[in-house]
């Protein structure tokens, strides 16, 4: 049964899911524990980001099991969604509010106290202490990224889901995204990433997942991992049998 | 609780910066009012009939126009992700957008009944408290549905023009009643005769709000 | 088995077709036209079992998201429209020459009219929304609503108005018992046609989803 195995952070058993007649995810059975750094790979369709919003709790997978911190995802999930953050490429932002006003509305969701003090520090170590009263829509787009993480990070969730972060973001940007994934690797957060760029997932990673068709196909440490297959392009991959 | 005053201080904060709500549904009452009295012509004898129902299908065809506004809000940037990801119940987030909307149609309707009385003349005989009493009854039944379906229509292929179609159907016992209630206000009839269409519309307003607040989740959250 | 049903079905309307047409005794105000109103309560009795068959599946696919509970519904819901305008086309018919009107607004039509509105808006939400899921959760909200917005229809109706004529009865409170038979018989014969109808079509929609799923892994 489930409660037997449940000694991982992060717990998924048979998970499936299905848009129409697209089984995206199938049979998915995978777990995590606390303080991994896991990078997500598959091409696009893969399922890599229906499985990351499952594991967000925004949707519900047609069949299987999830645990995260012990907490069972169809019967406890106020708990776990404490828990999580998820960063996107889409910010999540009210554009006619200020960037102030947009985190503590999402504090004051999380139900955080004191929560002007926790925001002033937030936007103050992010350098953008300056512009917490613009309003988000007069932001350039490295900022609202910032905003962005800012709000994913606010209520200090153990879990970080990232999905497909690096898309759209300039090397300014990419290279503050990768600073806090070194950030977070220090407060030894738990971090799922997902991304189609082979180069930019493998830097800070302990464990390595390949999705393609809805299917685990490889689920590593990154020690064991022969790196040279993800400098290159997917044919690599199907090259060395890891993607059928 | 916390969770409502949350979302709906972000609501009003939202519509003060622009504005934009309101002001389109000011716009298209006036227009509404301008076409009516171009077109119809009301005199002493068919006001009590007359104007209640004109006054009623304003309400709905304007109301229609701020529901799909209040929740594509939410759609830009998917905020209605952020909200979702938080550990707040989903029926909360519906009952704070039922309150904005609510308070949208309100004001229309305030807007709605000035106009109406101003441009045709309409005497109430101090009715007016009674008339309110309909008005803020009926904008209820109306926003509790509406917010439903808007979520619903919003998240389909054919986006705001599904509402409608969806939506009046199932409004049609809320409006007659309410015509009939608001008729009766103009003909001079006091409590006893009105009272029957009231219960009705207060039972129309408990049964919707609760069903909708128990089935939102099913809505809001994307498959 | 299904061929049993289809000897039942197809002699118990037989024998509800004699029973209306010539065993039922003439109805003294109205004359023969009145028979059809056997036929009529058929119809208006199966669009409401099938109705509330797309109320209990809808809750039913809410609650454990089970496929076979949408397909019931969306079954029962495109039998309900179909025997909803039968419904209106036999009401009206008898109408005319009774009323003299082959309309009027009083609660049973009221309601019977915004019924066939409801149903038909329903399917219109099952071919607009895109993925089956969606569509399918959507639809049975939607059926919810309807269902239990229906009686509120009638009941405002009926404040406002009157209500519809008695039509059976020699004239006088009661049934007289031979159409009292002839009613119950064709209230069981439609019964039956309706489940048939329902188990093929729900077994229609099911080849269906099994062809559409072979030809979707086909072409991937």
């Amino acid at each position: 049964m489930a409660e037997q195995l449940n000694n991982s952070y992060i717990h998924i058993e048979n998970l499936s899911k299905s848009f129409g007649f697209n089984k995206v995810l199938d049979g998915i059975n995978l777990q995590f524990e606390k303080g991994d750094i896991v990078a997500l790979f598959g091409p696009n369709g893969a399922g890599k980001t229906t499985l990351i919003r499952i594991l967000s709790t925004i949707i519900k997978g047609d069949e299987g099991s999830i645990s995260i911190s012990g907490f069972d995802i169809k019967n406890e999930v106020q708990n776990i969604r404490n828990e999580l953050g998820l960063l996107s490429h889409e910010n999540f932002l009210y554009q006619n509010l200020t960037v102030s006003e947009n985190l503590i509305f999402f504090a004051k969701l999380y139900k955080i106290k004191n929560h002007e003090e926790s925001i002033s520090k937030k936007l103050n170590s992010i350098g953008i202490y300056s512009k917490r009263n613009e309003l988000v829509r007069n932001l350039s787009s490295g900022m609202k990224q910032r905003v962005s993480v800012v709000r994913t990070l606010i209520h200090d969730p153990n879990i970080v889901l990232l999905d497909e972060p690096f898309v759209g973001l300039d090397i300014e940007g990419c290279e503050y995204l990768l600073q806090i994934l070194s950030d977070l690797k220090k407060e030894n957060k738990t971090i799922i990433v997902t991304t189609h760029d082979l180069k930019l997932g493998l830097h800070e990673c302990n464990k390595v997942i390949v999705i393609s068709n809805g299917k685990i196909r490889l689920n590593e440490s990154i020690e064991n991992i022969d790196v040279s297959c993800f400098e290159g392009t997917y044919k690599s991959l199907i090259a060395n049998r890891i993607i059928p | 609780m916390n969770t409502l005053t949350t979302i709906l201080w972000k609501d009003i904060i939202n519509e003060l910066r622009t504005k934009e709500i309101l002001l389109s549904m000011a716009a298209f009452s006036i227009v509404l009012v301008v076409i009516f009295n171009f077109s119809l012509v009301i005199s002493k004898d068919n006001i009590g009939y007359l104007v209640p129902s004109l006054l009623w299908i304003s309400i709905i065809f304007v109301g229609t126009l701020g529901l799909s506004r209040t929740f594509a809000i939410e759609k830009e940037n998917s905020a209605i992700i952020g909200i979702l990801l938080c550990p707040v119940d989903r029926s909360m987030i519906y009952l704070s957008k039922v309150i904005s909307n609510f308070l949208y149609v309100f004001i229309t309707q305030i807007i709605l009944l000035f106009l109406f009385l101003v441009l045709f003349n309409i005497n109430l005989n101090g009715e007016l408290g009674l008339l309110l009493i309909v008005m803020i009854l009926g904008a209820i039944g109306f926003s509790s549905l509406g917010t439903l379906f808007s979520t619903m229509a919003i998240n389909t292929k054919l986006r705001e023009l599904l509402l409608p179609l969806v939506l009046f159907p199932i409004l049609i016992p809320l409006i007659i009643n309410a015509v009939k209630a608001t008729s009766i206000i103009f003909n001079g009839g006091g409590y006893t005769e009105l009272s029957p269409y009231l219960k009705i519309i207060i039972c129309f307003d408990i049964i919707f709000l609760v069903t909708s607040a128990l089935v939102y989740e099913f809505v809001v959250e994307e498959s | 088995m299904k061929l049993i049903l289809y000897f039942i079905t197809i002699i118990s309307m037989l024998i509800a077709t004699y029973a209306a047409l010539i065993y039922a005794p003439k109805e003294t105000i109205m004359g023969d036209i009145q028979r059809i109103f056997y036929f009529h309560m058929g119809t208006v009795w199966v669009a409401t079992i099938a109705f509330v068959i797309v109320f209990v599946a809808s809750i039913l696919y809410l609650i454990n998201g089970k496929k076979k509970w949408d397909v019931l519904a969306y079954s029962s819901a495109e039998i309900g429209v179909l025997f909803i305008t039968l419904t209106i086309i036999t009401g009206s018919i008898w109408a005319k020459p009774v009323w003299g009107t082959w309309w009027t607004w009083d609660p049973q039509l009221t309601t019977t009219f915004i019924l066939w509105i409801l149903y038909i808006v329903y399917l219109i939400i099952r071919s607009s929304s895109g993925f089956d899921e969606k569509k399918a959760k959507y639809s049975a909200v939607f059926a919810i609503i309807a269902f239990i917005d229906l009686p509120l229809v009638y009941i405002s109706a009926r404040v406002m108005r009157g209500i519809s004529p008695v039509v059976f009865g020699p004239g006088g409170g009661g049934i007289e018992p031979k159409m009292l038979n002839a009613l119950l018989i064709t209230l069981v014969s439609f019964t039956l046609l309706f489940i048939l109808l329902l188990i093929e079509r729900v077994k229609i929609e099911n080849l269906k989803y099994k062809i559409n799923k072979l030809i979707y892994m086909e072409n991937n």
